[in-house]
């Protein structure tokens, strides 16, 4: 089942949060899970948040006998997302909690670069790679003219980790603490870029999923 | 969220109910960081606190570093077994002086 709808705006997510939580707990949950639904939700926000100082985001949820799923998405404008976004975006896409991302991961080297250095969101490595009139993408590893092995480049993506470690951790430690499931997705929209990310409660016993949403 | 303060001498202890959230985070550093210009122990006290998000453990955190900055100590008391759950996944438990 696919709820209505809510409209999220900067500084008003309270009422969001609020909906979500009250769904939350409808369903078979202990009321510890619930507020880790909610938890979920509000930090999905907080990383989105420079986003909804553009334009509202939306949030539903959706069930189905074994797992309630918390969406959020916005648009991010002509502009796209800023960096500090973005990385957080690729972390949590490389998060082991991440079971739905490969199918995403096409959309989100689509838009982050033309041309640019960036992370593989698959083998962590740092790529350089260009978005060809084709549609296609072609990477290979960053400053081609040393050959650095594997673990020189999995350490040089640690120590870059490291330094922004300020960025957004917090809200990356908590969601993959809390969900089951992490999905994240971005697509070139009319108005420029979509975000969507998705979060993941498993249900102890299988619902009934006869609940009507409110 | 209410936050109930009682000073005795150069400690003070704050009470929290409710939810330390990106709402009510502000609220707390408002009562919080002030209290170290004059306070050497500040005790927080979480038996009445349900919920914290990363809005409210950046609080903590600065709290945190307001009292090393000033010779002071924060301690955190009656931290409830789902609040300890979200320092532990954000490493705070190791960062944060809990009793």
């Amino acid at each position: 089942m696919v709820s209505d709808k809510f409209i999220i705006r900067q500084g008003e997510a309270d009422k969001t949060l609020d909906k979500i939580e009250r769904i939350a707990s409808c369903y078979d949950f202990k009321s510890k899970e619930v507020l880790q639904i909610r938890l979920l939700a509000e930090e999905i926000i907080s990383v989105i948040s420079p986003t909804l100082s553009l334009s509202p985001g939306r949030s539903w949820i959706s069930t189905d006998e074994k797992t309630f799923s918390v969406t959020i998405d916005c648009d991010a404008g002509v502009n796209g997302l800023d960096e500090s976004t973005k990385k957080t975006l690729l972390k949590l896409s490389r998060s082991e909690n991440s079971k739905g991302i490969f199918g995403m991961i096409g959309k989100v080297f689509e838009f982050l670069s033309v041309p640019d250095v960036d992370y593989n969101a698959v083998t962590g490595h740092r790529m350089f790679y260009t978005y060809g009139a084709d549609s296609m993408v072609s990477g290979y590893y960053w400053n081609p003219e040393i050959a650095y092995t594997l673990p020189d480049i999995k350490s040089f993506q640690k120590q870059a980790d490291k330094k922004n470690d300020d960025e957004h951790n917090l809200e990356i430690s908590i969601i993959e603490g809390c969900a089951d499931d992490i999905r994240v997705a971005l697509q070139k929209s009319k108005g420029g870029v979509r975000l969507e990310i998705t979060v993941v409660k498993t249900f102890l016993t299988e619902q009934a999923n006869n609940i009507e949403f409110n | 969220m209410e936050i109930k303060t009682t000073r005795t001498g150069e400690n003070t202890t704050l009470s929290l109910s409710g939810r330390l959230d990106t709402t009510t985070a502000p609220q707390l550093q408002e009562a919080l960081i002030p209290e170290f210009d004059t306070a050497k122990g500040i005790t927080l006290d979480f038996a009445e606190l349900a919920y914290v998000s990363s809005a409210g453990l950046r609080v903590l955190l600065m709290g945190e570093k307001t009292a090393k900055a000033k010779g002071a100590k924060q301690i955190l008391i009656n931290v409830s077994a789902e609040i300890m759950e979200v320092f532990e996944m954000t490493g705070f438990s190791g960062v944060l002086h809990i009793e």
